[in-house]
């Protein structure tokens, strides 16, 4: 049986940074320590102004082509809510900048914090099926553009970064079974509402205020954030199921977990909730804050290089939210 | 979870020192009060209830004993 696997990851992370101290210094009454305390992140990446995620993705495939050879690609996934156009597909501009063989596909995926999973499924897919045998799928991810100023909690909590991971066939598999899930009823808790062809971007749209003093339009993202911890809770434990019974296994075969870094404190409340041992569960985005669809390729890459995961070992990998959209398996390192 | 219990974890929650909570007390008179206090709080509420309350009804809470009856008195140990 033809079998896929994770090959090499490699991320990109723009050069400006914004950490706590700048946002105690824009937003007074805000402590910097307290931050990285409560949510785990001290800084994050903020893409230039003119860096899109597309630019991203062309850096981050660059740094991994310093290790794969980039004329076996022979299938671009780029993932990302960012788009440089609402078309062509940034992908297909991605195989141009990249100067990749034009006989290979290339598509974009709209998904957010899910969105690494859906394209570890696709490209497993696509590889037994024998279309294709080296997928470079990248996930980019720029939400800082679509975040007001004045925005405080969106601000201390996402950062932009992107990553690329060549997944290519593999004669043991190494990607198991994909436990998947959608409920469309939570759209509009993270959401930007303008700019699409329902509501378009208003240049004079009304500035709001919620209660906790964050400034927004509705050209800018939205995130409901107790709910979407509401959705959390009661999603994952229920994914994390599904993704052992799907692959016939139990936690204690599984040797490491990474779920999408979406911020410390939910990942403490999950972890306990889930009763998952503390030396097992990766909880790390100090310095890049939550980058959506880039978090657990970046984590899965500092795992393994930082020897967190060892070769042979088996990962639960999950990603959640906006969609909402959730899923996960299992991937042996 | 005693009432008793329930008020000094939200005390917690709110990081609230130099003074008691009691079940008349305002929430939104509260610093602390921010969307992370209420993951905190649907936290606590998940965890000892085992129940999930949509974010929505808290727009509508004044008191800490409006979020006890989201929960529902009869659900606290005497």
């Amino acid at each position: 049986m033809i079998g896929a696997a994770i090959k090499a990851i490699e991320y990109y992370l723009p050069e400006t940074i914004l950490d706590n101290h700048d946002i105690e210094s824009a937003f007074p009454g805000w402590n910097s320590e307290k931050i990285e305390d409560k949510v785990g992140i001290k800084e994050r990446r903020i893409a230039a102004e003119g860096e899109t995620a597309l630019d991203m993705a062309v850096k981050a495939s660059l740094k991994l082509f310093e290790r794969v050879d980039k004329a076996s690609v022979d299938f671009i996934i780029l993932c990302t809510q960012s788009p440089d156009y609402f078309l062509p597909a940034s992908a297909c501009i991605l195989q141009d900048r990249l100067h990749l063989r034009t006989d290979i596909g290339a598509f974009d995926m709209n998904l957010g914090c899910s969105g690494y999973i859906y394209g570890l499924m696709v490209a497993k897919s696509i590889i037994q099926s024998g279309t294709t045998e080296n997928v470079l799928l990248v996930t980019s991810e720029t939400y800082s553009k679509h975040i007001h100023p004045g925005d405080r909690g969106n601000r201390i909590i996402f950062g932009d970064g992107a990553a690329a991971t060549l997944v290519g066939k593999s004669d043991m598999p190494q990607i198991f079974d994909f436990a998947l899930g959608t409920n469309g009823k939570g759209y509009a808790n993270l959401i930007v509402p303008n700019g699409g062809l329902k509501n378009r971007f208003q240049p004079d749209a009304e500035e709001k205020e919620d209660q906790n003093g964050c400034i927004r339009t509705d050209n800018h993202l939205y995130m409901n954030g107790p709910e979407i911890f509401n959705f959390t809770i009661e999603t994952i434990p229920k994914l994390q199921k599904n993704i052992l019974l799907k692959n016939k296994l139990t936690m204690d075969q599984i040797d490491y977990v990474v779920f999408h870094q979406a911020n410390k404190y939910m990942l403490d409340y999950l972890r306990r909730k889930l009763k998952i041992p503390k030396d097992i569960f990766y909880i790390n985005m100090r310095d890049t804050g939550n980058t959506v669809s880039a978090t657990i390729p970046i984590a899965l890459k500092d795992c393994m290089d930082q020897g967190i995961v060892k070769k042979g070992e088996r990962v639960l990998i999950a990603g959640f939210g906006v969609g909402y959209s959730w899923g996960g398996t299992v991937i042996q390192i | 979870m005693k009432k008793e219990e329930f008020l000094s974890e939200l005390k917690e929650i709110m990081e609230i020192e130099d003074s008691e909570l009691t079940e008349d007390t305002v929430l939104r008179d509260m610093m602390e009060f921010n969307s992370l206090a209420l993951m905190g709080i649907i936290a606590l509420i998940d965890e000892n209830f085992d129940m999930v309350i949509e974010a929505d009804a808290f727009e509508k809470v004044s008191t800490i004993k409006d979020i006890m009856k989201l929960i529902g008195m009869d659900k606290f140990e005497k």
